[in-house]
């Protein structure tokens, strides 16, 4: 049904697009949209063998002249325990004698970036009223310049200078402890609740996550930390916007922004490999992906099937493939089997210490087969890296659909 | 002019692949400075071998066709002006009075990938090419070892050369730098391939952190007549359309990062942050370091605006925000916010590339005295300041002592335009 009340839209696009036309995600330049494949927050280290785990979200605004409004949605990935959804589970083991039940839910919030403005929080906690930098108390208009205020009420007439300020952000912090889920940000324009941004200054936004695990423990010796760095997933905006306006087309005729690799290439030591460097230490490597095409306002996250593609040093070639569905974040050597050991992400089936693994979305629902995601290595324990994905090639047509 | 140090074996690879079909190239042209995709140019700002921490590259190629890869390392590492025996980073790690000298180094060598190959290596030893081990198996230890003759690494897997000869070269343990490399016909001429792509792990060797960043790729202008020639200089210079060779550098970089000294409150660790720099002009057949300006401007999180203008480097730039703009004295400081996004611009101003005015703003090659002419009679006289790319990471700290790393890569802007950049690569002997 969305492709049909397209098909206007892609015929007036058409030459507009033109220039556009293979335009991709891009995780190195400002854009309309960001996605954070990978928030995650554990306090009790209840899945990192008592480790505790934030993730430190930063958003910035580039543009030199205006305030730039986000519109967020946090996605809860977690799974619950089927005989009790107080329990949060990412498989059956964690669970006592039920099921692990998936589970897929959104949350969403305004953030107000001031000109050129930084701003940082951590999942955990969030950034509530008075905790943001350009509150207030601001100034009356000439010539009560001196004259602090919040409303009109105290400047007789004249206004409170407001100017550019954070005020009617809202930043809650994730919905449970332990999360798992993803935080995507699209661009709106300041003055309208429903329009996003297409204007000139529309792909102003840019993002990092870093995923911080350690530190302080209360009443015990604090624990070694681990730092892990990742840029957000971005979709320049074309400049249009068509009806209906709470639907975002991103790439295929008529895209409204850039689109989804058709390809997504992880460069990567084999799990269970030797680091050349310190030859002691084991690799692994954690993926995370996740759908390009959500539907939040129906509650609907996206599905696809990844197929992988998977090269070592010699030429050979694996494959095999796996549902995803909302999120998959796991070890590499856990996409195709239980047995790690045994699986062709491993460097004792795969022969060599690097691999190439080719990630292509197909299948999937209403909203798209895009993907897009992240990477995090570790060697040993307690030694970790983030790092982004490669692509190629223009993907198909993905929607993300907002209340 | 200086010797090209490149394999002979492998024109006689390479006509045995034409022999066989399997010879192609020319992918389709982007416009992007990126790190999301391949490219014909692959350059790794920060590699790191000196004894404290090393290394470990990955190289792959993409495409389904073998791709040839001619690459350098430049070695900026440095010592001080008169008490050379000493390493240094900057003035302040000499003596009173002396200057912390870096050298601009090139190291040049060849790999050869099949398709779709991974291939990885660690700076320090370098890699041999040998038969040995073979592959790894279940149930066995999966790692490299030290070939005693000749201090490389022997690892599994396939490496593209003669057996017993180095894969990749060995840093050895004084070295910073960059990597940069470019796809090249079997001949060893650029070509605009579009199939290279890179990761870097930096590791510190005592308590094992690393940080991961991807490599920057430049694309190339596939279009046969007005786009990459076989010249020796690799012209960035092509914004996606009409002529040119290598797409253009960014106008500026980006990046969101904690005040110097920010202590992060998850985990009481404080943090500092390292910016490194490198320019997209390499003057490597003439073996001059390249002159850049480049400006730093930062906004924090309430509206607050410092810059650092003017700021000059040759060839390499490795520094602590604790010491931006200039040693111990830091602009970008925690106390005025936690949070600061600095942008990074190179100088609008032309400046001479080479010649005893090398450095200098300039109007025309007049004012650049001896200044030299690329292979390809490109003047690099008076030029537009060179632009930059880089990459960050974060030193997290408790107590004064080293508990994490991570980095980035920094965003870009924009495009450069005009000249652009300029590669001038060693000559084909």
């Amino acid at each position: 049904m969305v492709q049909t009340r397209r098909v206007a839209a892609a015929v007036v696009a058409a030459v507009a697009m033109a220039s556009s036309a293979q335009a991709i995600s891009t995780s190195d330049r400002p854009a309309a949209i960001q996605v954070w494949p990978k928030v995650v927050v554990d306090s009790a280290g209840r899945f990192t063998q008592g480790v505790p785990v934030n993730t430190l979200i930063t958003l910035s605004n580039t543009d030199h002249r205006g305030e730039k409004r986000a519109h967020c949605f946090y996605t809860n990935a977690n799974g619950h325990c089927a005989n009790n959804s107080a329990q949060v589970c990412r498989s059956a083991t964690d669970c006592t004698a039920s099921e692990c039940t998936p589970g897929w839910a959104e949350m969403d919030f305004d953030v107000y970036l001031t000109l050129e403005q930084p701003l940082g929080w951590y999942a955990s906690d969030g950034l509530s009223r008075g905790a943001f930098p350009k509150e207030g108390p601001f100034f009356c208009n000439a010539p009560l310049t001196q004259v602090p205020c919040t409303t009109d009420a105290v400047c007789g007439g004249l206004g409170c200078n407001v100017g550019q300020s954070n005020l009617g952000s809202g930043i809650p912090p994730v919905p449970e402890d332990p999360f798992i889920g993803t935080l995507t940000c699209i661009q709106f324009t300041i003055g309208s609740q429903s329009s996003p941004d297409q204007t000139v200054d529309r792909n102003r936004l840019y993002g990092e996550a870093t995923i911080l695990q350690g530190g302080p423990v209360i009443g015990a010796a604090p624990l070694p930390v681990d730092v892990a760095k990742y840029n957000a997933v971005g979709f320049r905006g074309q400049g249009v916007n068509f009806d209906p306006t709470n639907t975002f087309q991103l790439g295929g005729a008529g895209a409204e922004y850039d689109g989804c690799a058709s390809t997504l290439i992880l460069s990567h030591l084999f799990d269970g490999a030797i680091d050349p460097i310190s030859n002691t230490r084991p690799a692994s490597t954690d993926l995370t992906l996740v759908p390009c095409g959500n539907n939040f306002s129906s509650q609907i996250p996206g599905r696809t099937t990844a197929q992988f593609l998977v090269f070592n040093e010699f030429e050979q070639r694996f494959s095999t493939s796996r549902s995803i569905d909302c999120l998959f974040d796991g070890a590499i050597s856990t996409i195709d089997t239980r047995n790690t050991a045994r699986s062709i992400f491993s460097a004792g089936v795969a022969g060599t210490i690097s691999g190439q693994t080719r990630i292509r979305g197909v299948g999937g629902n209403a909203t798209g087969y895009g993907l897009i995601g992240t990477a995090q290595l570790s060697l040993g324990s307690g030694s970790s890296a983030a790092y982004n994905l490669h692509q190629q090639g223009v993907g198909g047509t993905d929607f993300i659909i907002i209340p | 002019m200086r010797e090209l140090m490149r394999s002979p074996w492998l024109p006689v690879l390479g006509v045995l692949l034409a022999a066989t079909g399997i010879v192609g190239v020319a992918g389709q042209a982007r416009a992007d400075v990126t790190t999301d995709d391949a490219g014909s140019i692959v350059i790794y700002p920060k590699v790191v071998s000196d004894g404290t921490r090393d290394t470990l590259i990955q190289l792959s190629n993409r495409s389904n066709m073998p791709v040839f890869v001619h690459c350098f390392y430049v070695n900026t590492a440095g010592r001080c002006s008169a008490t050379t025996e000493q390493r240094c980073r900057l003035d302040g790690d000499c003596p009173s009075g002396e200057s912390c000298a870096r050298t601009c180094d090139a190291n040049d060598f060849d790999v050869l990938l099949t398709a779709q190959q991974p291939t990885m290596w660690r700076a320090s030893t370098g890699r041999l090419a040998s038969l040995t081990p073979g592959p790894c198996r279940i149930g066995q230890t999966c790692g490299c070892s030290i070939d005693v003759a000749s201090g490389q690494q022997i690892c599994p897997g396939l490496e593209a050369a003669p057996s017993n000869s180095p894969y990749t070269p060995a840093v050895g343990g004084e070295f910073e730098g960059e990597l940069k490399c470019y796809q090249t016909d079997v001949n060893g001429f650029p070509i605009p391939g579009n199939a290279i792509k890179g990761t870097a792990i930096l590791e510190n060797v005592s308590n094992g952190q690393i940080s991961e960043y991807n490599a920057l790729t430049v694309s190339a202008n596939a279009d046969p007549v007005v786009g990459v020639n076989q010249g020796q200089d690799l012209q960035l210079n092509y914004s996606g359309g009409g002529a040119g060779e290598y797409n253009y550098c960014p106008s500026n970089l980006v990046f969101t990062h904690y005040g110097d000294q920010a202590v992060d409150a998850f985990t009481n660790a404080t943090v500092s942050t390292e910016i490194t720099l490198v320019p997209c002009t390499e003057l490597i057949e003439e073996r001059a370091p390249t002159p850049v300006t480049v400006s730093f401007l930062g906004f924090n999180e309430f509206e607050q605006r410092f810059s650092a203008d003017a700021i000059s480097f040759d060839c390499y730039f490795s520094r602590s925000l604790a010491d931006i703009p200039s040693e111990g004295q830091p602009l970008f400081v925690a106390g005025a916010g936690q949070w600061w996004k600095t942008r990074i611009t190179p100088s609008a101003s032309n400046i001479c590339l080479t010649g005893s005015s090398r450095g200098l703003t300039c109007a025309s090659d007049a004012d650049c005295p001896g200044f030299l002419t690329s292979p390809e009679n490109n003047s690099l006289g008076c030029r537009p300041a060179p632009g930059v790319l880089g990459v960050v990471e974060e030193f997290h700290a408790i107590g004064g002592l080293a508990v994490g790393t991570a980095a980035n890569n920094m965003h870009v802007e924009g495009q450069r335009s005009g000249f652009g950049d300029v590669i001038v690569v060693p000559s084909l002997q």
